[in-house]
């Protein structure tokens, strides 16, 4: 008798630690929980429902940071790079930055902020100058089209003076 | 849409550069023809009366006479309007009416004619062949110093298109030399007038013929030449075009150059004059498809 409910008791007790140990597998078959939980740090056993939400979260402002055109991530590195840069700015540098950036308002484009300015925007301003500047010095084709006139008429006459007239017989 | 920019073009061309002395180049040279037919009229009743002196009979030269006289007052009318191209073409108008009046002159001539007939008109035209002299020789004075003027406002409006075009990076050798033997014609002017022989002055006109031609056609090679470059590296939708026709009007007008070479001397009027009229015959279509590209880059811009 005493074997017997030994025996139960050790069935269920097994049954009841594979069937936990089964239940507490099922959330891992979803690789995203696995990786939300690993990358924000999140105890998946504590409360599973909170988790897959943190991890939807997490893919919502993921997601849109992969898909954005590196202008985002540029801005990032220019404030990172100007930052830098305004850390030790010197005077020539500063001038420098200050005329390079004077046609930049002829051109209507503002700058937010000096220290903002990285050196690939830098760079792409000054192709922009440069392109001006090329743009001003090449004839444009109305102005190539004027030279295309010449005169068509013919000289007063190049018969001289001499007019026949008769003389005598 | 192209023949809005053609009128535009005409209407551009219409407002070209005119010459100040162009008036009084007209008129000395009306006044010298003035001169010719007052001659022929008088010389021609001059005639008529030593053959009713002598008995003779003449021609009618009244219709030729009126032929004559309809030419200057159409030339007139053409020198109060500075029309240049009008007063050319009515002054070969009178040139061939008085052309037509020699030939019946000579016919005449032959036809039953006395000595004393011959005599009495060699006797009587003397006077009238002075007085022709001496209102030529006005005609001419007041030609000499209008010539001069013309071709001075010529050589500085040439000098400006120079600078214009040498502003912007074209080459305008070509151009500068034909300014330089302009300014040789100039030094020439003088001495042809003072020489009072036709001729001298006739050659004169048919060297600064050629100097013109020649100017408008190295203006042409500058303006090809440094606008091709230009137009192969834009967006011009006609550029292909464009390109070909300059280069084939280029190498047309470099030939067309060499071919009417100019020169400070002449030994045959009569041969240079043949060739200033084949030069401009020819240039008259270069100068057309050289205008004709304004319309094309216009057309490929719009």
């Amino acid at each position: 008798m005493n074997t017997k409910i030994l025996v139960l008791l050790l069935l269920a007790v097994t049954f009841i630690f594979f069937g936990c140990a089964a239940k507490s597998a099922e959330p891992q078959e979803d690789d995203h929980v696995l990786e939300a939980t690993d990358e924000n740090g999140t105890n998946i056993s504590s409360d599973s429902s909170a988790s897959t939400e943190d991890n939807n979260e997490s893919l919502s402002t993921e997601e849109p940071e992969e898909t954005i055109v590196s202008d985002e991530t540029n801005k990032t590195a220019a404030e990172d790079d100007s930052s830098v840069e305004a850390e030790e700015p010197s005077e020539e540098e500063t001038t420098s930055e200050e005329t390079e950036v004077a046609p930049e308002d002829e051109l209507g484009t503002e700058p937010t902020d000096e220290t903002e300015v990285s050196e690939e925007t830098e760079q792409v301003e000054d192709e922009t100058v440069s392109n001006e500047a090329n743009s001003t010095s090449t004839p444009s084709d109305d102005e190539i089209a004027d030279l295309f006139e010449i005169d068509t008429d013919s000289p007063v006459s190049d018969e001289g003076l001499d007019t026949e007239i008769p003389g005598s017989d | 849409m192209k023949y809005i920019i053609a009128l535009l073009i005409l209407a551009s061309l219409s407002f070209a550069w005119t010459n100040d002395a162009t008036t009084d180049m007209l008129d000395a040279r009306y006044d010298y023809m003035v001169c010719n037919v007052d001659y022929a009229g008088n010389w021609l009743l001059m005639r008529g009366e030593c053959a009713s002196e002598h008995n003779v009979s003449v021609f009618d030269s009244s219709d030729y006479m009126d032929d004559l006289r309809s030419d200057l007052a159409d030339i007139r009318e053409a020198a109060d309007e500075d029309d240049s191209v009008d007063f050319g073409i009515n002054s070969l108008q009178l040139s061939k009416h008085s052309l037509d009046l020699l030939g019946a002159l000579v016919v005449d001539a032959l036809a039953n004619k006395s000595l004393g007939f011959f005599a009495c008109v060699r006797t009587n035209e003397i006077h009238f062949q002075e007085n022709l002299a001496d209102c030529r020789v006005a005609a001419m004075e007041n030609e000499r110093d209008a010539s001069k003027q013309y071709v001075n406002n010529e050589i500085d409006y040439a000098n400006t298109q120079i600078e214009e075009l040498d502003a912007i990076g074209a080459d305008t050798s070509g151009m500068e030399a034909v300014v330089t033997h302009a300014e040789g014609l100039v030094d020439d002017i003088d001495p042809a007038f003072d020489s009072q022989n036709p001729t001298e002055v006739r050659k004169l006109y048919l060297r600064h013929s050629r100097l013109l031609l020649l100017f408008r056609l190295e203006k042409m090679v500058s303006t090809i030449e440094y606008a091709k470059p230009i137009i192969e590296a834009g967006y011009n939708r006609n550029k292909e075009e464009i390109l070909e026709k300059s280069n084939v009007l280029e190498v047309d007008t470099l030939t067309l150059i060499e071919e009417c070479e100019y020169s400070s001397s002449i030994s045959s009027p009569v041969q240079y004059s043949s060739q200033n009229a084949e030069c401009w015959i020819d240039a008259a279509e270069l100068f057309h498809d050289f205008n004709s590209i304004k319309l094309l880059i216009l057309d490929g811009v719009l």
